[in-house]
């Protein structure tokens, strides 16, 4: 089951292509408007490209003179809302794709429930969206994704709009299903990445800048975006450094780069001081010691 | 007392003018109303032939604004084509066009002489002062309620249910009855129930296209109008079961278009 | 829908009609002191038949006593009755038979004795051509043909029963409208065959060229009479008397019969 893209959508300056082997898990990074949703849009059938084409196991999804609609792709997308149909019982939303596929209304209800079951959510088939939690409703979601038996399974930062609470256990639930299978996950959770994906690909300016296994791409970041995902800086030689390894001071020293403030945050028990592309923590009382505010001038040394 | 929710005291008694004004004549239909008649005047046969020919002919009505609105409705609300802000107003005309001219305008084009009447008759149909006439004049000015409420429903509503059931596998055709159709079926409901109302008060346009003729074109308004003339008596007894069930289909509207179902 | 569009419209006519007295210029006491001339404004009511002879006589009127404001308000003889019992500022009422004129002086709103000014009778209207070739009332009642009438409770439907009694033929109308002027439009945009109106409605149909009149035999021996009366509530009952004369006399007289109608 590979999955092969080369497209271009003029409209959104998308130029992506890609490939994704059988069972592998691909985590796609990029800040808003990189064009991870465009990639998304393409492989669903819910963007029409320019040009180029995509080939999913062999058939062509869309190519010059193909375009397969989305019901007839076999692609499953699951998005960062649950949006379980209001109207339908639980287990009715799962056995949604099985019954619309023409299986039967008994065997659509047993692979529904065998879904619930796989993600823990077995006890809700009776109830309504309107019953469930955010966390209950998206693990029902990726019940009702797979239970069209998708070829390819794409996830658009599908734990970005739940409590922080419940998003161990639904990343629990995710790692279990999407071993062995073939999958596109979009976020912005380096988490997310290391737990779920084989591979990562990093979109910017609708291209693909980075591409490689996970481990590889975001311990040795070559972009700032991976970098900074990661909580690194990328220094202009290509090395890392981590913030708590950037010194500030406010009067000119050797060796040291000279920047200005431009943004301040707590983060926890440090204090994030950024300086154009560079990042560093300084302890509460060294930054109170120094009086920064954003417009300063200051010398960094790493 | 009830607080007035930071409604100036002007604006409440200015409403209650307005409220007034509308249940004012209702009130004064009944006070004329002959009570020890009321009875025999609405179950005589002229009557009660044209309240059955008022409800079988707004029902038909009803369903072909269903069959015939829901499409426009969908095609309005999720394509878009050239001219379709020209064609959203124009199907939206027998709104606010005067129902007479509405009667001219149907007249004009299935009369025997209008624009598809030669080929009704050569199909041996004749349309003009039948039954089928006055469901035509009723449809005509009742399938715009249907098509707005609608349209603004699924405006509402939006397509992402639409796009996840077809990500799932489902067809579109799938989808429009299996998701589009149940999610918007309070206004569905609602706006069938306005368009069954307009059919039923329908008026002018029947006169015009129609005529009159007890148990073919004579609906209720007709007869009542015609009562006025030589019965009084009779003309307010059945003006108040309009009354009546025109409550009826507005409490049912009210009811339809609760949004409860809309909430995710 | 439309019950509520009558209410309306007598609410409408009450607010009217008290604006109306209101601002009616009356006659100014120093005009009726001082000089026989005629002056000030009086409305007259009249049946929808007199619509094309009216027009004409009010300005003829107007010209012969150039003070004079003569206001035409045309409708069905009974409506126009219901009108006037219920405050319609009439100065002049002429309807189209007896049994109007008979409510009304009941009613104790008339000033002296209604005279007859005009006689009317039944003529068939058929469409440009006469394409279903109607030559005698009976061939109305053939199969086939689209015959339209007045509903029986307007005076053109109760003089087409007449006929149809006098002349033991049954006619099958596929409407009864609710006016003269229904009969008309229906025939007169081909949707009917034939119709049965008053001679005079021919002569006047305003679709010049449209319609045709075919006499018949049994004709004139149904006989509709128009009588004409001034109102006890007049603001301007000199006027009015005068009005009613000038319809009476010689001028009116040879009006009414250059646009067809009989004599009394």
């Amino acid at each position: 089951m590979t999955l092969t893209l080369d497209a271009r959508v003029a409209s959104r300056g998308a130029d992506l292509s890609l490939t994704v082997e059988a069972g592998e898990t691909v985590a796609v990074l990029g800040a808003n408007g990189a064009g991870k949703s465009t990639m998304l849009g393409l492989l669903a059938g819910l963007v029409r490209p320019d040009s180029g084409s995509g080939v999913l196991d062999g058939e062509t999804l869309f190519g010059p003179g193909v375009w397969v609609p989305p019901h007839r792709r076999g692609v499953s997308l699951l998005a960062q809302e649950a949006l379980l149909f209001p109207h339908l019982s639980v287990l009715e939303n799962v056995a949604f794709g099985p019954r619309s596929s023409g299986v039967g209304s008994p065997a659509s209800r047993a692979r529904a429930l065998a879904w619930l079951a796989e993600v823990d959510a077995t006890e809700f088939a009776s109830r309504r969206p309107a019953q469930l939690s955010g966390g209950q409703a998206q693990r029902v979601a990726i019940a009702r994704a797979l239970a069209t038996e998708p070829k390819l399974l794409l996830l658009d930062e599908p734990m970005a709009a739940l409590d922080v609470t419940v998003v161990p256990a639904l990343r629990a639930v995710l790692k279990r299903v999407l071993a062995g299978r073939t999958a596109i996950i979009v976020t912005h959770d380096v988490v997310d990445a290391f737990t779920l994906a084989d591979r990562v690909i990093v979109i910017d300016g609708g291209r693909v800048i980075d591409s490689g296994p996970t481990r590889q791409v975001l311990q040795h970041p070559r972009t700032p975006f991976a970098a900074a995902l990661v909580g690194l800086n990328l220094l202009p030689d290509g090395r890392t450094v981590a913030p708590s390894d950037v010194t500030v001071s406010t009067s000119a020293r050797a060796g040291a780069v000279a920047g200005t403030v431009d943004g301040i945050e707590t983060r926890g028990d440090l204090v994030r001081v950024r300086v154009g592309d560079l990042a560093a923590d300084l302890a509460p009382a060294r930054f109170a010691d120094l009086g920064l505010a954003p417009g300063d001038r200051v010398w960094l040394n790493y | 007392m009830k607080t007035l929710g930071g409604v100036p005291r002007w604006v409440v008694v200015i409403a209650c003018v307005g409220a007034a004004f509308i249940l004012l004549p209702l009130v004064a239909i009944i006070s004329r109303v002959n009570w020890s008649q009321f009875i025999p005047l609405i179950t005589s046969q002229e009557s009660v032939a044209a309240l059955v020919l008022s409800l079988k002919t707004a029902g038909i009505s009803t369903l072909l604004c269903l069959v015939f609105g829901v499409p426009v409705a969908l095609v309005l609300a999720r394509t878009r084509f050239p001219g379709q802000r020209v064609v959203r107003a124009l199907v939206l005309l027998p709104l606010v066009l005067p129902p007479v001219v509405a009667g001219i305008a149907l007249l004009y084009t299935f009369g025997r002489q209008g624009l598809l009447g030669s080929t009704f008759t050569f199909l041996g149909i004749q349309i003009a002062f039948s039954t089928t006439a006055v469901i035509l004049a009723e449809t005509f000015v009742a399938i715009p309620f249907l098509i707005l409420s609608l349209e603004g429903a699924l405006r509402t509503a939006g397509s992402k249910y639409e796009v996840v059931a077809a990500t799932l596998g489902a067809s579109p055709t799938v989808v429009l009855w299996r998701v589009t159709l149940p999610l918007i079926a309070p206004a569905l409901i609602s706006g069938a129930i306005l368009s069954f109302a307009r059919a039923l008060g329908e008026f002018g346009a029947t006169i015009t296209f129609a005529g009159s003729l007890q148990g073919v074109t004579q609906t209720l308004p007709l007869d009542i109008y015609l009562q006025l003339e030589t019965n009084p008596d009779a003309a307010v007894a059945m003006s108040l079961v309009l009354v009546a069930v025109s409550i009826i289909v507005v409490g049912l509207a009210h009811r339809g278009a609760n949004p409860e179902l809309f909430r995710p | 829908m439309k019950k509520i569009a009558i209410t309306a419209i007598v609410v409408g006519l009450a607010l009217g009609a008290t604006a109306c007295s209101a601002a009616t210029p009356a006659s100014t006491p120093s005009a009726t002191k001082t000089s026989a001339a005629l002056t000030g404004t009086i409305q007259v009511y009249g049946a929808a038949s007199l619509t094309a002879a009216f027009t004409e006589l009010a300005i003829d009127f107007e010209k012969a006593n150039p003070g004079v404001t003569v206001t035409n308000t045309f409708n069905g003889s009974s409506t126009l009755v219901t009108q006037i019992q219920n405050g319609a500022p009439a100065d002049v009422f002429a309807s189209a038979d007896t049994v109007n004129m008979e409510k009304l002086s009941t009613s104790g709103l008339v000033a002296g004795t209604p005279d007859v000014f005009a006689t009317n009778t039944m003529e068939i209207v058929v469409p440009k051509g006469n394409p279903a070739k109607i030559t005698d009332f009976a061939d109305l009642a053939k199969s086939g043909v689209k015959t339209v009438v007045c509903a029986a409770s307007v005076p053109c439907g109760a003089a087409a029963l007449a006929l149809e009694k006098l002349t033991g033929v049954t006619i099958s109308p596929v409407s009864q409208e609710l006016a003269v002027t229904g009969v008309l439009s229906k025939v007169s945009s081909g949707e009917a065959d034939a119709g049965l109106v008053y001679v005079t409605d021919v002569k006047g149909a305003l679709p010049a060229g449209q319609v045709e009149g075919v006499t018949f035999t049994e004709s004139p021996q149904v006989v509709n009479t128009y009588p004409i009366v001034a109102l006890k509530n007049s603001k301007n009952p000199r006027v009015a008397q005068a009005l009613v004369d000038y319809i009476t006399g010689k001028t009116g007289q040879a009006l009414l019969k250059a646009d067809g109608f009989g004599k009394p």
